[in-house]
């Protein structure tokens, strides 16, 4: 596979069910963002440059709440802490000789999620001059997708009947429970999800604030040690 | 251009910045940390653990709209996900129709 086919191929990867189920979400997104009294300017641009649907929506619901500034933003920033461990597994895989740095921090920019998960999934198995193209390939088509599916759920909002809506946001957590099941890969992995999968529900019901992080921190330390253990 | 416009504006930005700050920060520490060593090991099964976490938690405790839902609707759901993913030979797009469509569905059945 040459780099441009790594593009395409990323491409490619994005449309068998990526982009579909993203995209639904953000006509959610677009069509609150609407209702909420948004213009159709701070949803798009909100989706380009913040680029995480839980932390949209955590600004649209708090503006409309009349949230101050300082808090929103703390909030909507501490929503986003989970780039950091996404980023620190994920570029290590991506890295290839003679690529320029700012290519990476580019590709931390249009991380997600869902993009983090398929190359989690997909990219040890790729030779590394193809790996940064496959994923930015990927990863800027989820993103372009998701702009586009925003300003038609915007548009489109009050037009969708309930059950397809709740279709749609139901869509999102089983396309993870799918790709991180897929292909499990090593033991250390297999008991991160399942010590996460446990603790993060038992966090949120004492500090919903702090499930995503700290569900991460103390399922995956727990995981850590225990992989450890046995190791040994 | 009213003032909340501009309001509005300078909070998405601020927002987009400040989670830019995590995603670079990643790839800042990403460039220096050893793939082999347990440090690396650790904040892997943190990037899983918290991901799973995350999921199981909309499925078992959901906010919004899917909070109408009962559990045991949403339980068939992954059901129906997870068995359609398999039949379909690891098709992502089937496993999530399937699955996503479970739940109206249901709704109709009553």
């Amino acid at each position: 596979m040459t780099p441009r086919e790594a593009w395409y191929a990323g491409f490619r990867e994005a449309f068998g069910a990526p982009a579909w189920v993203l995209g639904v979400g953000f006509i959610g997104f677009g069509s609150l963002a609407q209702s909420q009294g948004l213009s159709m300017l701070h949803a798009a641009l909100s989706t380009v440059t913040i680029w995480a649907l839980p932390g949209q929506l955590i600004l649209v619901e708090m503006h409309t709440l009349g949230a101050p500034f300082a808090a929103i933003l703390l909030a909507v920033v501490f929503s986003s802490s989970r780039f950091l461990p996404m980023a620190v597994t994920l570029m290590p895989h991506l890295r290839a000789p003679g690529v320029p740095t700012w290519r990476y921090y580019f590709a931390g920019q249009v991380l997600a999620m869902t993009s983090w998960a398929v190359a989690m999934r997909h990219i040890p198995d790729q030779a590394r001059p193809v790996r940064l193209p496959f994923f930015l390939g990927f990863a800027i088509t989820i993103w372009a997708v998701s702009l586009l599916c925003t300003i038609a759920g915007y548009a489109l909002a009050g037009s969708l009947p309930g059950p397809l809506r709740l279709a749609f946001i139901f869509a999102n957590p089983l396309y993870f429970i799918l790709i991180l099941t897929a292909d499990l890969r090593g033991r250390m992995v297999v008991l991160a999800l399942v010590c996460g999968a446990v603790v993060g529900p038992l966090i949120h019901l004492a500090l919903p604030a702090w499930s995503v992080i700290g569900g991460g921190l103390a399922g995956g330390t727990a995981a850590f040690l225990l992989g450890r253990k046995h190791h040994d | 251009m009213t003032e909340d416009f501009w309001g509005l504006t300078a909070l998405v930005l601020g927002c987009a910045v400040g989670s830019y700050v995590w995603r670079g920060l990643g790839v800042w520490v990403a460039d220096r940390v050893d793939v082999e060593s347990d440090w690396f090991r650790w904040i892997t099964c943190v990037a899983f653990a918290m991901i799973a976490g995350l999921v199981c938690r909309v499925i078992l405790l959901p906010v919004g709209e899917l909070e109408q839902t009962s559990l045991v609707r949403r339980l068939a759901g992954v059901a129906v996900a997870l068995i359609a993913f398999r039949l379909a030979r690891k098709s992502l797009l089937v496993g999530v129709l399937a699955g996503a469509a479970t739940l109206p569905i249901l709704g109709f059945l009553g």
